[in-house]
């Protein structure tokens, strides 16, 4: 490693900094009739920048690299000339590293082998149970990762981190539902949850809309608010189209991202430029506070740096990225939320049918209930917008779910939100 | 020995990405990926694959014990000089400043891969794709959704600047002088020859692709071969000889050639898409159209290319076919929701057209429909027949790969058009 950034500093460079990942990974794959798909694989790439003392670094990406690849590519790279005119940001590299007490590892990723064949069971043996629908597909994919993060500043670290996915892809006639659960530990991956989760989603078959009310209380599932948080996501990143301070929220609303959760799939140490991992609340106090960020996006807004740069297995530049999207959960439970709402609709799904600016519109699923009473099933159009979902958000739960939507790991309670009907679609 | 090979396909890979990229703000990034592996699959009893990073692509094939890959490095064509392409690129880089954009972003990227095969027959092949594209992106006002105008090129040939500048100036001007429409309405819908043809990949392509078929995703079904799938004018193929970027005898990844290129012949479903694996479940012959992103990534069932042959009418005849209708410019992107029978395609600059001329510029607008409606609502096919400007790419299973389309103008009947977008 050290070899390798000197390499950097002789082409020229000021500073430079690198990730290295090694990866292994064994992958399962089946469906209804079909026989099971193995794959294994290992990579191992080493992602590195120089960075000059003005404009952006460039960046560089090679397999399985040696001393005289990464000087072949440094020289590539420093014959690009000037990268722009404004301050480089190589003074924010950390050049120091502490311990992180986190629990993301699992020896049994050493037994990886065995894993399909005993999932494949649990899965068959699961189906029974499920009369109507069927299973169309479901994989399974165990991986180690071993990072190791230095720059020329001083810093070194390293963090080995493991990740089990499994997805299930459930059919019941022309409805179907995909989901995905992921955990650092093989035991905390459980299918009959997931199966559940899956046939809460498929919901019945048909649904008709709801009472033509003027308004109405509608209270989201965790995996309903996963899709709306990742679908806002973009403007909680470094270059959203609002600025920390811009935007008001409901008090209730507290959202973190939180690399420090143990198991979950976004946890981790520190991020890819070498940046410990800290909670950065993003809403608080009905404000809209930061925005995570890698440290060339804090550089170019003069933001806080949040630890946040994260880079794909070939990508030689991070991008701000999350770690575990959070809605912090209340004292309410949800059997008092719905109480308390008296008679409206419970979303259990919502899917993404169009966007116009920050507006976005859904099909919305779920059920009317009264009191805690669930009634019959109910499809309808949902139309929000950034600005006014979170600041009509009036109850949130205290009944968390993790759940992985659009490849973010999100953790959501149950929330409350009022709709007005406006024609044929309710507005949040 | 040969029973043996029968189930075991090898490749050895290497891979070089050079992307440079110049914003308004000032900044140029400049990165560059090499990547080089080996892939073992042996597909006897389900389908076991094993793959490895290496350190170049020689390691790779001695590893995969590939023996035609000692002249590697002379197959793959020198890398672009970032310093010499962006001094090339200036007069663009001036005339982008000059458009008033809120914010702009030029990206430069080439692509050279060259793979060691060795397929069922035991026989090596190499393959060899490069592809270098220019892309311009904008936005006229700050929260605007991004407008983006691009071509691709073959290594060594150079890129139309002026063409892609009149492009953009064309969007931006249709943008800002849009007179948007309000609700949607069902009207003829006629799309630009060359790059339109990214719609027939998306509605028919993907539903002729054997895993859509076996799965029961795709509207088509094996008993539909011999039948009519799609208006009589259309006929589909997956090559055309004239088309620079895929040679004739172009082999997949598990080095195969796809024999019969007929699709859709007079709108008669003629044969699937396929790779090994999916011919053989489909009970049909068809190969030759196994694609992999990488050698990390599974192999899949994927279209290199597709076109619409030319057709009788002429541009004129069939614009002036059209007594209200929609002239579809430029083409984004687009979903297919099969098990649904819908799609919706994005569409960033249109115009109207009214008794036969193209009339005032309505934005971007949404196209959507039904699929099997679609497919049959071609109603005039034009003698104009145009290639892409190579920069298609299709996205399958997180896996993105360059694609070829073509088409002459072409007109469809009955699609939903609204106004904005969806995503």
């Amino acid at each position: 490693m050290r070899k390798f950034l000197d390499a950097g500093r002789q082409a020229g460079f000021r500073e430079a900094d690198l990730r290295r990942l090694r990866l292994e990974s064994v992958e399962w794959q089946g469906g209804a009739g079909e026989a099971v798909t193995f794959r294994r694989g290992t990579s191992h790439t080493v992602a590195l920048r120089g960075f000059r003392d003005h404009g952006f670094p460039v960046g560089g990406c090679v397999s399985m690299p040696t001393l005289k690849e990464v000087r072949r590519v440094y020289r590539e790279l420093q014959r690009v000339g000037v990268t722009g005119t404004g301050t480089g940001f190589s003074d924010l590299l950390p050049d120091a590293a502490r311990k992180v007490p986190l629990s993301i590892h699992d020896p049994r990723i050493s037994e990886a082998e065995s894993l399909g064949e005993e999932m494949d069971s649990r899965i068959s043996e699961l189906m029974i149970r499920q009369s109507g629908i069927e299973l169309a597909g479901w994989r399974l994919r165990a991986e180690e990762r071993k990072v190791n993060v230095a720059n020329t500043r001083g810093l070194e670290a390293k963090y080995r981190k493991t990740l089990f996915s499994l997805t299930l892809r459930l059919r019941d006639g022309d409805r179907e539902v995909e989901v995905e659960e992921q955990r650092t530990h093989w035991l905390q991956l459980q299918p009959d949850r997931l199966l559940g989760r899956a046939v809460f989603l498929l919901g019945p078959r048909s649904g008709r809309n709801p009472p033509r009310w003027r308004s109405v209380g509608l209270v989201l599932s965790p995996f309903a608010s996963a899709s709306v948080l990742r679908d806002f996501a973009a403007a909680l990143r470094v270059s959203g189209e609002y600025s920390p301070g811009d935007i008001r929220c409901a008090p209730q609303v507290q959202i973190i991202d939180s690399p420090l959760v143990d198991g979950m799939p976004g946890s981790v140490p520190m991020d890819d430029e070498g940046v410990m991992a800290r909670e950065t609340p993003l809403v608080e106090g009905g404000r809209f506070k930061a925005r995570v960020t890698d440290l060339a996006g804090a550089a170019r807004e003069g933001c806080p740096i949040t630890g946040n740069g994260f880079r794909g297995i070939a990508d030689p530049f991070p991008r701000a990225g999350f770690t575990n999207l959070c809605i912090r959960p209340s004292v309410i439970s949800l059997e008092r939320m719905l109480k308390e709402t008296g008679r409206g609709i419970l979303i259990t799904r919502l899917r993404l049918r169009g966007a116009s600016g920050t507006d976005r519109t859904y099909g919305a699923e779920g059920y009317l209930f009264k009191g805690t009473e669930l009634g019959e099933p109910v499809r309808f159009a949902l139309r929000t917008a950034f600005l006014s979902y979170f600041l009509k958000i009036d109850r949130v739960s205290r009944e968390s779910v993790p759940t992985v939507s659009g490849g973010i790991s999100v953790i959501s309670p149950y929330l409350r939100v009022e709709a007005l009907r406006r024609g044929d679609e309710w507005v949040v | 020995m040969i029973a043996m090979a029968q189930h075991r396909i090898v490749m050895a890979e290497e891979t070089l990405v050079q992307r440079i990229e110049v914003d308004s703000w000032g900044n140029r990034k400049l990165s560059l990926t090499r990547r080089a592996g080996a892939v073992e699959r042996s597909l006897q009893r389900g389908e076991s694959v094993q793959w490895r990073e290496a350190e170049s692509f020689e390691k790779a094939a001695a590893e995969a014990d590939l023996h035609g890959g000692k002249s590697a490095g002379s197959r793959l064509p020198p890398p672009l000089d970032p310093g010499l392409t962006m001094r090339q690129q200036r007069p663009l880089l001036e005339a982008l400043a000059s458009l008033d954009l809120d914010q702009w972003t030029m990206v430069i990227r080439s692509f050279r891969q060259h793979r060691l095969v060795r397929g069922r027959s035991g026989a090596e092949h190499n393959v060899v794709h490069c592809h270098e594209g220019l892309h311009l992106r904008g936005r006229i006002l700050p929260g605007d959704r991004e407008i983006e105008v691009g071509e691709g090129r073959l290594p060594g040939e150079s890129f139309n600047r002026d063409g892609l500048l009149q492009r953009l100036r064309g969007v931006v001007e249709n943008r800002r002088r849009a007179r948007p429409f309000n609700g949607s309405l069902s009207l003829p819908v006629v799309l630009a020859a060359g790059d339109g043809g990214i719609i027939w990949h998306e509605l028919m392509g993907h539903s002729l692709e054997g895993d859509h078929v076996l799965s029961g995703d795709s509207p088509l079904s094996p008993d539909d071969i011999g039948r009519r799938v799609m208006s009589q004018e259309v006929t589909l193929s997956a090559r055309c000889e004239t088309d620079p970027f895929l040679s004739r005898k172009l082999r997949d990844d598990e080095g195969e050639t796809c024999r019969h290129h007929r699709l859709i012949e007079d709108g008669v479903l003629r044969r699937f898409i396929c790779d090994g694996s999916t011919g053989k479940r489909l009970g049909v012959p068809e190969r030759g159209h196994a694609r992999q992103e990488s050698f990390d990534r599974p192999v899949l069932p994927r279209m290199f290319a597709l076109y619409l042959r030319p057709g009788k009418a002429s541009f004129e005849d069939v614009l002036g076919s059209v007594r209200r209708g929609i002239y579809a410019a430029e083409f984004g992107l687009g979903r297919v929701l099969f098990r649904k029978g819908r799609f919706a395609f994005y569409i960033p600059s249109a115009f109207l057209i009214e008794n036969g001329r193209l009339g005032p510029p309505l934005g971007p607008v949404m196209v959507q429909g039904d699929l099997k409606t679609a497919f049959r609502a071609v109603s005039m096919v034009g003698d104009d027949f145009r290639l892409d400007r190579g920069i298609s790419f299709c996205h399958k299973r997180g896996q993105v790969l360059h694609v070829r389309v073509g088409q002459p103008t072409v007109r469809v009947d009955g699609l939903t058009v609204s106004p904005g977008v969806a995503e």
